[in-house]
């Protein structure tokens, strides 16, 4: 129902081959477009249920690849305006007959779009990431199919404190009989009506962009699920996500979709990277580099933020223990090196980040290195190469959203889906 | 005005997907647990010639030495798209480009597609 959300729904089903309809809300300046591009990507028409005025319905990504943040900011939000057109949604309801419903919530009258499609007995299912109040999701005794709720969202961070199972506590089956959690780069879950909790890891790839790879998910998991074991379903869903967010091209993606749905059993059982969102603060990342007074450290602020924003807890050992210098006793200075190298043992992985040429930081690397900790060297600055700290590294990065991406597969032991033991 | 882009509506362009054809080289995983060090407690020299197993052992990638499929470690499951190649008939051969250690054994290799 929001125009962005509506054309990555839209390409995900028509590379998965299922007939669909659009309904969509959208400014008149972008008419002829929608329908030319629903036409090209097979929808079997684009009903226009409501018009924007007041804002050009544009939204600015501040980070197109989620490394942190994505930093979405709507273009004049607070005067966009839509005048609402429900006959024009019943006629399409009555006339496409849908047997399942995906509503991707935007500035419109949610309550009456969801007792429209309910009273047209579709299956409905509902993406939450945009912090919808889930009381207006309670239809009076019928649940929703399926609620999507990312870990990003308030309603789940604050909401539910973080916790997966207050938020099935909170989205009960009553409100909705599947309930599924996606945890970004570190997979996803489905709370399922009987009680059960499937879970897949995600796949990494080399990821272009994030944008809509939400919506592609979504799509996957309702048609993979009219067929296939949650875990397999869940496995698909989230495989196709990572085709999805690997490519700009439609025509590429489509390519894959096809060899995909030909292997979907292989594709199933293959291992990715599963890290619970509620287990991830207890792993600990070192970030060895030079945290100093007289350096611009903006990338390890950037970083730590990345990191915290996934849930993991980064540590900055020299904001922590202090800083080190010449007046220090020796006393003193001992203490600081043990504190140090204590909490490099004990962390889960290094990432080390050479702001400059600081031996301190190409020691660190080289201490976790040989400890068989896992390592991550970021070199924001493109700093001249020095032999034996990047080749001991266990993995080499140039931008951020690569150091978040090598982070969750170096954190997790690879796995594949499968039903959660509770 | 300093405008940029195409200026209409349409595809994204360029992609950057990893594609079938594509040639890879990458250092493997689990080496020191795999058939080949663990059996003879030293890596493959490097010119070995290795090739990817034909489908997913127990949902991993895994590269042998191609006289004798011996294991001798597993792709990062960032090349998991492998899996679809496969499927359409490519095959991925190549050589070891470097190896060594004893303690943390480390081999990378360097394979190619073959078209089916």
């Amino acid at each position: 129902m929001r125009l962005g959300g509506i054309f990555h729904a839209a390409r995900a089903l028509q590379a998965l081959r299922v007939p669909y309809s659009v309904a969509y809300t959208g400014p008149e300046y972008l008419e002829a477009d929608i329908q030319h591009f629903a036409g090209e990507l097979g929808s079997d028409g684009a009903h226009r249920v409501g018009i924007v005025t007041g804002a050009p319905a544009l939204i600015l990504a501040g980070d197109a690849r989620e490394a942190g943040h994505q930093g979405y900011d709507e273009i004049l939000r607070g005067s966009k305006k839509i005048s609402w057109d429900n006959s024009s949604l019943e006629r399409l309801l009555a006339n496409f007959r849908p047997s399942d419903v995906l509503v991707v919530p935007g500035a419109f009258p949610l309550p009456e779009v969801l007792r429209a499609v309910a009273a047209s007995g579709a299956r409905i299912h509902i993406d939450i990431q945009y912090d919808v109040d889930p009381s207006v999701l309670n239809l009076g005794g019928v649940p929703l199919e399926t609620i999507f709720v990312s870990t990003s969202t308030a309603l789940f961070q604050t909401g539910a404190g973080g916790n997966p199972e207050q938020l099935r506590r909170t989205i009960g089956p009553a409100l909705a009989r599947n309930l599924v959690l996606k945890e970004n780069r570190g997979g996803s879950r489905v709370f399922l009506e009987d009680g059960r909790i499937a879970e897949a890891p995600s796949f990494p790839s080399r990821t272009q962009h994030s944008i809509g790879v939400g919506d592609c998910f979504d799509c996957a998991w309702i048609a993979m699920n009219q067929t296939r074991e949650a875990p397999s379903a869940l496995a698909l869903a989230s495989y196709i996500a990572s085709l999805y967010a690997s490519t700009w091209s439609h025509e590429e993606f489509l390519e894959s979709m096809t060899a995909l749905l030909a292997a979907a059993d292989d594709v199933t059982a293959m291992c990715g990277t599963r890290i619970r969102w509620e287990d991830r603060k207890a792993y600990t990342i070192y970030i060895a580099a030079p945290d100093f007074p007289d350096v611009d450290t903006a990338p390890l602020d950037a970083l730590a933020e990345s990191l915290e924003y996934h849930n993991f807890t980064p540590r900055r050992p020299v904001k922590e223990h202090g800083l080190y210098t010449t007046d220090l006793t020796d006393e003193k200075a001992k203490k600081m090196y043990h504190d140090d190298l204590n909490l490099l043992e004990s962390s889960n992985l290094l990432i080390a980040v050479p702001l400059t040429n600081d031996p301190g930081t190409f020691t660190e690397l080289g201490v976790a290195s040989a400890l068989g900790i896992p390592t991550i060297l970021w070199n924001p600055r493109d700093l001249p190469q020095n032999l034996f700290a990047w080749y001991c590294a266990g993995q080499r990065c140039s931008q951020l959203h690569e150091v978040i991406d090598t982070a969750f597969v170096a954190l997790a032991n690879p796995s594949p889906a499968g039903w959660v033991d509770r | 005005m300093g405008s940029s882009g195409s200026g209409t509506l349409g595809n994204y362009q360029p992609s950057g997907q990893a594609s079938c054809d594509e040639p890879i080289t990458t250092d493997l995983e689990e080496v020191a647990r795999e058939e080949y060090f663990s059996g003879r407690g030293t890596v493959p020299s490097v010119g070995t010639k290795v090739q990817l197993h034909q489908g997913a052992v127990k949902g991993r990638l895994t590269v042998e030495i191609t006289k004798k499929p011996e294991t001798i470690g597993l792709l990062p499951t960032s090349f998991h798209h492998l899996v679809l190649c496969l499927k359409k008939g490519y095959s991925y051969a190549g050589e070891v480009t470097a190896s060594g250690g004893k303690k943390l054994p480390v081999v990378t290799v360097s394979l190619v597609a073959h078209k089916p």
